[in-house]
């Protein structure tokens, strides 16, 4: 694929920028020109130059065809692998749950986390959701719940809340208005600006609370979590005053003690609301490919990420097969450890692993296996999926690089197992 | 040279030539079918199928086996993969679901039951990359995308600015190319459009409140395009007012509002709604047998409702959110999505029990046995609105077999036997025309001039059955089933995985327009232009194959 430096696609989170400018610096390496966004500049410099890294057993150059051949036989050789970190790139993805199917591994992505936050109540009762594009173009007023969600998406507001949309003039200006967090960086001037002081870790009280006054309720008391019931009373009537709100929260930011709760009661309070207006919840996720990996799970196996490849099916196993419970636990005997888009530290373990990992990644110990591979969107292409889940946009090498992609790899060691009956 | 294969002694049924039940040898050879070689016999290996049913592979063209609403059905509903879960055999991936199976059991399944395509019809545009990602996991069979317009910002834009006919019509092809697609499907006209304004219900000739144009002129311009640039399939019309009892009356308004252009209805159960008797709710299937009659430019497909639990997935969040108070279990979804479309998931249990499942059962089975002509008409459960597609060979067992029907007929709702019609009906469907139902009409109606058939030169998708006077377990077991020549199933057993091709088509436009859509997409979308659009190359390169089918422009009026 040809390599891209104007209207990149940014691999380094789910917004998917894809208006990005880069420059060629020394030695093969890759610059981010603009637009500003702290967090696509970091992952540029760390992917480094294009120099080629050899993999490594036990801390050793190798041969690519020993590494691979060392990794096919500790697969074949496990009774209880778990694919974890995940973090790569579609095509990745695809590779790594083909790989995981045939030798019966459990998966967990390193985000997943967050994606159960929303999953779990999202399984309970549903959602009322909504995309980028809508949120550009229709929305008049944009509830932020919890801390700001640009902590993990930097140029959300900046690229879904231009002055103006399809259905947004001038003359009314958007409200924004935060509750349980505050902007930590700088809005533009054409949004209107409130912020709610409450306590992050009391949002589920703070959204069942608007829900009821939203189903015409009364408040049981004169305060919900230190906010003022006439100040929500005020908030819930222009909530329902909106022509078209959309609630942004990212639960990975979620605090507290259950933090699926809060996330259940924003999507309760947005389903409420649609009886007579029209709102829309756009839970916003982070990077490392955790939309993609979750979209490619779903639609390969039937059931969501924490599942396992058993004999008898794809069993979905949120709670039990999170990837840190089950190397504490011992009930994984090898970890295959994959991290494409940056330096992610692979979690504490004591079994063998297996890393198909970004080549600064540092290791508490040299990995059985260290098979350094290509950042996505940078040494080579693919396909990245968006907060919404909706849209995929194609990813495109942004220099010639000789670094193989976690797909590639996967696919070698796949084709290295022995065809073991099962 | 590859080796010819000879199909031995079967029993043909093949209706787009005319054959009907008569014994014949096929011949094979580089995955197409070629003619009796007569006197100069080559060497070839032979299968013998003495005495068995011989008709070329299914086609679904109308099913929801890809992208975003159905990767969101399965999120939604752990139980019903739960339950319905198999692990990898061999080189065969696992899989877990009944109503939203994943990807490669789709495959599997639908090979099992003799199917070799299925058509996903409503691929939301800006979901297009993300559908054929799935797509290239789907084995077995070939396949397809219908785009959804109708709903979008950019269509409104271009009929407000007052856009001449062939602009639309370009905006039209260029998406299709832009998004790989073979076919244009409309849901709810313009509902899905106005219910984010906040519009809860849409009329035909009801203006949406901002853009002030209505489904009748949407439907009009859309079904237009689509004649005029040639695609062998229709303008593809899930009516406004699903679900809702008198609908039919908007369903035979639509009919007459595309003023005889060719228009195909889907899954015209949901559409077929009288409101007469003492619950107001009735079945209006012979409006829509009528219009049939009247109508030669009009085809439909059925969207057969068949008792248990199911998912329920469509674009129409208007009709699926007030649809919400139905789910069970209790938990429903809906997205507004991209300025283009949106997505409404409800999970549904249909109830013999139930009047009014039982009446759109019965309303769906009279559709099918009183329609005139077997080649507008398709076999569709709209998987799996009305129910899993894994349920066609019972669908068919209750067409061809009246005692079987009288059967189901005795356990329903009495209110809805009472209500229906269909105790009187005694037609049985014959061999021949679940062929054309299930073959030579859906090719034909998609312009899949290779398949559907096994004349000379078709594509040898072939299936193979017991002639076994059980219906339901002769179309649910074909013993053999050949996928571009290759044997793919025998005795109810996957026996090689084939990749299928997608299907696109490449109707002509003038490049002009794609500057028009750059810049909309430039101003207002966040994602740009190039990026939207899916290449040939990204298919290909996730082992997919293009097969673009033949489109022939016209113009003037119909
Ligand atoms: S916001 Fe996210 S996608 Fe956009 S440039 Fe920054 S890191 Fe990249
Ligand atoms: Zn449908």
């Amino acid at each position: 694929m040809e390599a891209r430096l104007e209207e990149a696609v940014c691999p380094f989170c789910s917004l998917a920028c894809d208006d990005l400018h880069l420059k060629r610096t020394e030695r093969g390496g890759v610059a981010l020109v603009g637009p500003e966004c702290p967090l696509a500049r970091t992952g540029y410099i760390e992917a480094g130059t294009d120099e080629d890294l050899p993999p490594r057993i036990d801390g050793q150059a190798v041969a690519e065809s020993a590494a691979i051949e060392r990794a096919a036989a500790l697969i074949a050789s496990s009774a209880a692998p778990l694919v974890a970190g995940l973090a790569a790139e579609v095509d990745g993805v695809r590779a790594a749950l083909a790989l995981a199917d045939a030798c019966g591994a459990a998966l967990d992505h390193l985000r997943a986390e967050g994606l159960m936050r929303l999953l779990l109540p999202l399984i309970e009762r549903g959602a009322v959701q909504t995309t980028l594009s809508e949120l550009r173009n229709r929305a008049d007023l944009v509830l932020v719940l919890g801390p700001d969600p640009r902590r993990i998406a930097p140029r959300l507001i900046e690229r879904a809340l231009p002055p103006t949309g399809l259905f947004v003039q001038e003359a009314a200006p958007r409200r924004i208005l935060f509750i349980g967090g505050v902007p930590e960086t700088e809005l533009a001037p054409h949004l209107s600006v409130q912020v709610i002081p409450a306590p992050t870790h009391r949002l589920a009280e703070l959204a069942g609370a608007l829900a009821r006054l939203i189903a015409g309720k009364a408040l049981p008391r004169p305060e919900i979590a230190g906010v003022p019931a006439a100040r929500l009373a005020e908030l819930a009537q222009q909530m329902r005053d909106a022509r078209y709100g959309v609630a942004l929260f990212a639960p990975a930011l979620l605090e507290g003690a259950e933090p699926e709760l809060a996330v259940a009661a924003i999507l309760h309070l947005i389903q409420e609301l649609n009886r007579t207006t029209r709102w829309s919840a756009l839970p916003v996720a982070g990077g490392d490919g955790l939309i993609g990996a979750s979209q490619a799970m779903l639609w390969q196996s039937g059931v969501p990420l924490r599942s396992r490849f058993t004999p008898e099916g794809p069993r979905f196993a949120p709670h039990r097969l999170a990837a840190d419970r089950l190397l504490r636990e011992r009930e994984a005997d090898l970890l295959i450890w994959i991290s494409a888009f940056r330096p992610a530290p692979p979690p504490e373990a004591s079994v063998p692993m297996i890393a198909l990992a970004h080549p600064e990644t540092r290791f508490a110990r040299p990995p059985e296996v260290f098979l350094p591979v290509g950042v996505p969107g940078v040494d080579h292409g693919g396909a990245a999926f968006r907060m919404d889940g909706v849209v995929a946009l194609p990813l495109a090498p942004a220099r010639a690089s000789t670094r193989k992609s976690a797909a590639g790899l996967l696919a070698a060691i796949h084709r290295a197992l022995p065809m073991v009956a099962r | 040279m590859s080796r010819v294969l000879r199909l031995v002694g079967g029993r043909v049924y093949d209706p787009a030539n005319g054959v009907d039940g008569e014994l014949r040898d096929l011949w094979i050879e580089d995955g197409r079918i070629i003619a009796d070689p007569g006197a100069e016999v080559p060497k070839h290996d032979t299968i013998d199928i003495s005495g068995r049913i011989v008709m070329a592979g299914a086609i679904d063209l109308h099913s929801h086996i890809a992208g975003g609403k159905v990767n969101l059905g399965r999120a939604l509903m752990p139980e019903d993969h739960h339950g319905h879960a198999h692990g990898a055999h061999g080189r065969l991936r696992s899989g877990s679901g009944a109503a939203t199976p994943s990807t490669f059991s789709t495959g599997h399944r639908y090979a099992l039951m003799g199917y070799t395509a299925a058509f996903e019809p409503a691929m939301v545009p800006a979901n297009a990359r993300h559908t054929h990602l799935e797509l290239a996991d789907t084995p077995m069979i070939d396949k397809g995308v219908y785009a959804m317009l109708g709903n979008d910002d950019l269509l409104f834009r271009l009929i407000q600015s007052g856009a001449v006919q062939e602009e639309i019509n370009d905006y039209v092809a260029f998406m299709l190319e832009a998004t790989q697609a073979i076919a244009v499907k409309t849901v709810n006209p313009g509902g899905i459009s106005a219910f984010k304004f906040n519009q809860r219900k849409l009329d035909l000739d009801e203006p949406n409140a901002h853009y002030g144009v209505t489904p009748r002129h949407i439907l009009l311009r859309l079904a237009r395009a689509v004649a005029e640039i040639g695609l062998a399939h229709p303008l593809h019309v899930h009516c406004n007012n699903l679900g809702v009892p008198g609908n039919v009356e908007t369903t035979v308004k639509t009919i007459e509002a595309v003023e005889g252009w060719p228009i195909h209805l889907t899954h015209v159960q949901f559409h077929c709604y009288g409101t007469e008797g003492d619950r107001r709710f009735s079945s209006g299937a012979t409006r829509i047998v009528e219009m049939l009659q009247r109508h030669s430019n009009l085809s439909i497909d059925v969207g057969q409702v068949m008792f248990g639990q199911t998912m329920t997935e469509s674009g129409d969040t208007m009709a699926q959110f007030g649809n919400r108070v139905l789910a069970e279990p209790e938990r429903w979804l809906c997205m507004d999505i991209e300025c283009e479309a949106g997505c409404g998931l409800v999970p549904f249990r249909y109830r013999d029990r139930s009047f009014v499942n039982a009446l759109q059962w019965a309303i769906g089975l009279e559709l099918f046995l009183t329609a005139p002509d077997p080649w507008r008409i398709f076999l569709t459960t709209d998987h799996p609105n009305g129910a899993p597609f894994t349920f066609y060979p019972r669908l068919i067992r209750l067409l061809m077999d009246r005692d079987f029907r009288a059967e189901m007929l005795a356990r329903i709702h009495p209110a809805a036997r009472r209500h229906s019609g269909l105790a009187e009906i005694a037609r049985e469907y014959t061999l021949f025309e679940i062929a054309i139902l299930t073959r030579a009409a859906p090719a034909r109606a998609l312009g899949l001039a290779d398949r559907g058939h096994l004349g000379p030169g078709a594509a040898a998708d072939i299936t193979v059955y017991v002639d076994d006077a059980d219906r339901e377990r002769m179309f649910g077991h074909p013993v053999l089933v050949l996928k571009d020549g290759r044997v793919v199933v025998r005795d109810g057993r996957i026996v090689a995985e084939a990749h299928g091709a997608t299907n696109v088509v490449r109707p002509e436009h003038d490049p002009a327009i794609a500057g028009r859509i750059e810049r909309f997409f430039a101003e207002h979308m966040t994602v740009r232009l190039p990026h939207f659009r899916v290449s040939e190359a990204e298919i290909e390169s996730r082992g997919g194959r293009i097969q673009v089918r033949e489109t022939r422009r016209r113009s003037g009026a119909a």
